[in-house]
């Protein structure tokens, strides 16, 4: 990969080919062991890219850091977009929906901080969002608020009132985020748009029993 | 877009805790009608996001009373922003102040939602000094970055 701190373009157009061949794999009707295989070899790849991140970091090559994170990023929800389809093969429904909400939550960072201007930025939203709806059933989210009183920069460790980062946007390939230590709660809700779909309700109860949301079972 | 427009009076929402008008652009708690004194300020927590994006833009303002760092986090979809409060001596000094102020809200909200399919809306609020009588005018807005910029028609009109 030496040869992308080179010429970065040479980086973008490999990254569109292996896009390219794992999409193909990214429908239900895909052998299982196909897609298995597609997943390591997209790890295998990522494990190569932090290789080339760090030489970028090293030469404080700011802009290839951040772009190689897009890379990384789009790649890693491409992967998890195959996992999720693997774990419905497998009949592991909750953690399918964990990847499918872990791949829109990455990919959201790509389209924010994506260097370049791209026109199909949300096709690819738009398919995370309709497996959404056509895998998965509807249901509640649960959403929690309250005083943040003690947060801090994921980048220099600072108070993040007082540091110069930006929340979510990327510094030397590292996204900015805000680390909050100390919070007191005010409310937790029921709702149908919420900030962190990971927190969705888990089971309803029919009669005395608890079933699973996802699978219509009695829970375990 | 989705605005509605009210008569306050400054000295009813401001006055109580005789910190005087703020002299220019000022951010408000948003807790400004209950508490009781500024010890209890609750501000919006993108105000952090937006006292770097001010201060990086070199756009001056104040926070009214003292930021308690003690921010109001609500983990819904939408963004809320921080209030507003604009004097007629911030208008003074710079005419173009609502611009700038409008303009940076809709490049912060376009960011901030950017990256989602979700249908999602922002919510602010601008106060503006509308004469030396303790007048204002409070604006609520809700809608997305690209309505916001039309408040500033709308501000003009008053």
């Amino acid at each position: 990969m030496n040869v992308f701190i080179e010429n970065p373009n040479l980086l973008i157009h490999e990254f569109n080919e292996v896009v390219s061949i794992a999409q193909r794999k990214t429908f239900i009707t895909i052998g299982i062991e196909i897609q298995k295989e597609e997943v390591e070899i997209l790890a295998n790849y990522r494990d190569d890219l932090k290789n080339l991140q760090r030489d970028f970091v090293g030469r404080h090559l700011e802009n290839e850091s951040n772009l190689l994170y897009c890379i990384d990023s789009s790649l890693h929800a491409i992967q998890l977009e195959l996992q999720m389809l693997i774990n419905i093969k497998e009949d592991k429904m909750a953690e399918a929906w964990t990847n499918l909400v872990d791949a829109q939550v990455i990919y959201g960072t790509v389209i924010r901080n994506y260097p370049f201007e791209f026109e199909t930025e949300n096709i690819y939203l738009e398919k995370l969002a309709n497996y959404e709806k056509l895998l998965f059933p509807t249901f509640y989210f649960h959403s929690v608020g309250g005083i943040i009183k003690k947060s801090h920069c994921s980048i220099c460790k600072q108070n993040f009132s007082k540091c110069k980062h930006m929340r979510g946007k990327l510094y030397m390939g590292q996204l900015c985020c805000r680390v909050v230590s100390e919070i007191e709660l005010e409310e937790i809700s029921l709702v149908e748009n919420p900030a962190n779909k990971h927190c969705r309700t888990l089971t309803i109860e029919i009669a005395g029993e608890k079933i699973d949301i996802l699978t219509l079972r009695p829970e375990k | 877009m989705d605005y509605r427009i009210e008569d306050i009076s400054i000295e009813d929402t401001l006055g109580r805790f005789r910190l005087g008008t703020p002299a220019k652009l000022a951010v408000l708690p948003e807790n400004i009608i209950e508490a009781s004194n500024v010890d209890e300020f609750i501000f919006t927590e993108t105000l952090v996001d937006l006292n770097k994006l001010f201060k990086i833009n070199e756009v001056d303002f104040e926070i009214f009373g003292q930021d308690t760092e003690m921010y109001r986090s609500r983990k819904s979809a939408d963004l809320y922003l921080p209030a507003f409060f604009v004097s007629l001596s911030a208008i003074a000094q710079n005419p173009n102040v609502i611009s700038v102020v409008l303009n940076l809200l809709s490049n912060y909200i376009y960011d901030a939602l950017k990256g989602s399919i979700v249908r999602k809306t922002a919510t602010v609020e601008i106060y503006i000094e509308t004469n030396k009588n303790g007048k204002a005018k409070k604006i609520s807005y809700k809608g997305n970055a690209e309505g916001i910029k039309h408040l500033d028609k709308v501000i003009k009109n008053l």
